[in-house]
């Protein structure tokens, strides 16, 4: 069909604004909405999603497989999809689903069939396109501490998606099964960081695991990282070939004890790491200042934004610090996690679980905003909408177990 | 000389005709390499020289786009592969890189006139140069500074104004 060439500068016709807004960071595109309505439509416009990037719309908060909210970042416009996924739910061969991660615009559902067996499904609520990803099954008859779902897409580096899973079971010894769309097999390796960590042992005589938690772990240039308990950081590549500890920032004040990190992730190229920290006897005063508190009584814990500055030195810098009454209030413990950086600009999003709410706050105002409200929630994985398609290569009907 | 190099003439909308070389003009533009190749079996063997008529481009942007071709497309002047300076790290001083520079440093209108020919006789390398240009014009200026720059009217109320700004506070 024929679409009305409407100008919205001067001169200047849609497909070439578009191809000139396609040139500018991100954050700068969609602040352009606020020039005019022609300018605002035109970002706004499916057709051009492809064209121009996409940044996070919102989070879907999920509870123990109960679906069918999205929490809107905009606001406003309403969700082009359906958040309850009944379109998955009605696919054949599908008994029940549980949303477990997200990434750059793909779900991903553990689901199982009539016949009890587990599977993943893969998802683009932006496309509806959809991929069943096979059960991994070779640890269902070995116990297991827990295990770590990750989910690797980038479309910008490859069509194809990637799972790790990471199960705990020694001391200091992990299986890895790794998935790829590309290939449609499992395929898995050992990773024993006894030795590593040996190297590097200080105060504590434990041996580090993975922590449980999901925000616990990033993607950042392909690779992984999972926090583990004694404050190091695993690196691991998404086929388990390459990996290495390194090092979790320190304290804000340097001490040892009372200060643990609590998230990881990666927003505008770089990677972040946020610490927790105890002062027990009160924040020092020659950290005050630098310190981002509620009032000068305010000695709740302290959260601190680090970057990774230098990858190979391992040099972290301190973005930012300040105190959890600050950004929660001054109610005593609530409850609270880091969900998410803004992948695009300085903003960090907590879920405050008594409060049932989910805040951001913002690095550049030093504001603390409440940006959407939810029933009950375990998770809330993030979504940035893609509009490219995904590529994979099992068939749906002999996972799923439905006629050919 | 019988094998002194074919020329083409292009006539601008407002009539002006400009000689270009036909390898030069056949490796930069592909609409203009389409014409020439639908012209080539009536004129094959013959001695006349073609006139393509390009009806959407002024003299004064056609004049331009051509300065441009010449620069990069033309093998003689051009040191080493002709793309070779897209490669060079940002800052490298390259003779391409600075003439693109200053090619670009031009008025708004003149600019966006650029944009258009480089759309309309398909030349991807100026349409790129062009569009990152006019890009670079946006690029940190506040919404106002935007609006005169393109000269856009703000069709927005008061209240709609602050919605956009608020669901749109990320960005900024």
């Amino acid at each position: 069909m024929e679409r009305p060439k409407k100008t919205a500068v001067a001169g200047l016709p849609d497909d070439l604004l578009v191809e000139i807004l396609s040139c500018l960071p991100i954050n700068e595109i969609h602040r352009c909405k606020c020039v005019s309505k022609g300018w605002r439509d035109l970002i706004a416009d499916p057709l051009h999603h492809k064209k121009l990037p996409q940044t996070l719309h919102g989070f879907f908060p999920s509870y123990v497989g109960e679906l069918g909210s999205f929490i809107n970042l905009s606001g406003g416009s309403a969700s082009t999809f359906d958040p309850s996924f009944a379109f998955l739910k009605k696919l054949p061969g599908i008994h029940n689903i549980w949303l477990r991660a997200s990434c750059n615009g793909l779900l991903l559902f553990r689901h199982s069939t009539r016949l009890r067996e587990l599977g993943y499904i893969v998802f683009n609520p932006a496309t509806e396109q959809w991929a069943a990803v096979p059960s991994e099954h070779t640890l269902a008859d070995r116990p297991i501490r827990f295990s770590h779902t990750c989910f690797v897409f980038n479309p910008a580096v490859s069509p194809y998606f990637h799972l790790v899973i990471i199960s705990a079971r020694g001391v200091s010894l992990a299986t890895v099964q790794f998935y790829s769309s590309e290939t449609g097999v499992w395929r898995h390796t050992q990773i024993d960081w006894a030795e590593e960590v040996e190297l590097r042992r200080q105060w504590n005589k434990r041996d580090p695991q993975i922590r449980g938690c999901t925000p616990c772990a990033a993607i950042f240039n392909s690779m992984l990282y999972l926090i583990l308990t004694d404050n190091q950081i695993f690196e691991v590549d998404v086929e388990g070939n390459t990996k290495r500890i390194i090092r979790a920032p320190s304290s804000v004040g340097g001490r040892v004890h009372g200060c643990v990190p609590l998230f990881i992730g990666q927003s505008q190229g770089r990677l972040y790491c946020i610490n927790e920290e105890h002062w027990a006897d009160g924040i020092p005063s020659e950290l005050s200042s630098r310190v981002f508190r509620r009032d000068s009584d305010d000695n709740s814990n302290l959260l601190s934004i680090w970057v990774l500055e230098d990858y190979d030195t391992q040099k972290w810098a301190l973005k930012h610090s300040v105190s959890c009454s600050r950004l929660f209030g001054r109610t005593g413990f609530l409850g609270y996690n880091v969900v998410a950086i803004h992948p695009d600009n300085n903003n960090f999003m907590f879920i405050v679980y008594r409060k049932h709410q989910l805040i951001s706050y913002g690095l550049n105002s030093k504001e603390v905003r409440t940006v959407g409200t939810f029933q009950e929630s375990l998770q809330l994985p993030p979504y940035v909408p893609c509009f490219s398609d995904f590529l994979s290569v099992a068939r749906h009907e002999e996972i799923l177990g439905v006629g050919v | 000389m019988a094998s002194e190099k074919k020329v083409v003439f292009l006539r601008s909308s407002d009539g002006e005709a400009f000689e270009v070389s036909e390898e030069v003009i056949s490796a930069a533009s592909v609409t203009i390499k389409g014409m020439i190749d639908e012209e080539s079996p009536s004129r094959a063997d013959t001695a006349a020289t073609t006139t393509l008529a390009i009806p959407n481009v002024t003299a004064a942007t056609l004049s331009r786009v051509l300065h441009y071709v010449n620069k990069h497309f033309d093998a003689a002047a051009v040191v080493g592969r002709p793309d070779d300076y897209i490669f060079c790290a940002p800052g490298d001083e390259h003779p391409l890189a600075r003439f693109d520079d200053d090619f670009v440093d031009v008025d708004n209108d003149t600019l966006i006139d650029l944009v258009h020919a480089a759309e309309y006789l398909h030349i991807k390398k100026l349409f790129d140069l062009t569009c990152k240009a006019v890009a670079d014009k946006l690029k940190g200026r506040t919404i106002d500074q935007i609006r005169e720059t393109f000269g856009i009217v703000n069709d927005y109320t008061v209240e709609e104004e602050v919605e956009v700004y608020r669901e749109n506070s990320w960005a900024f």
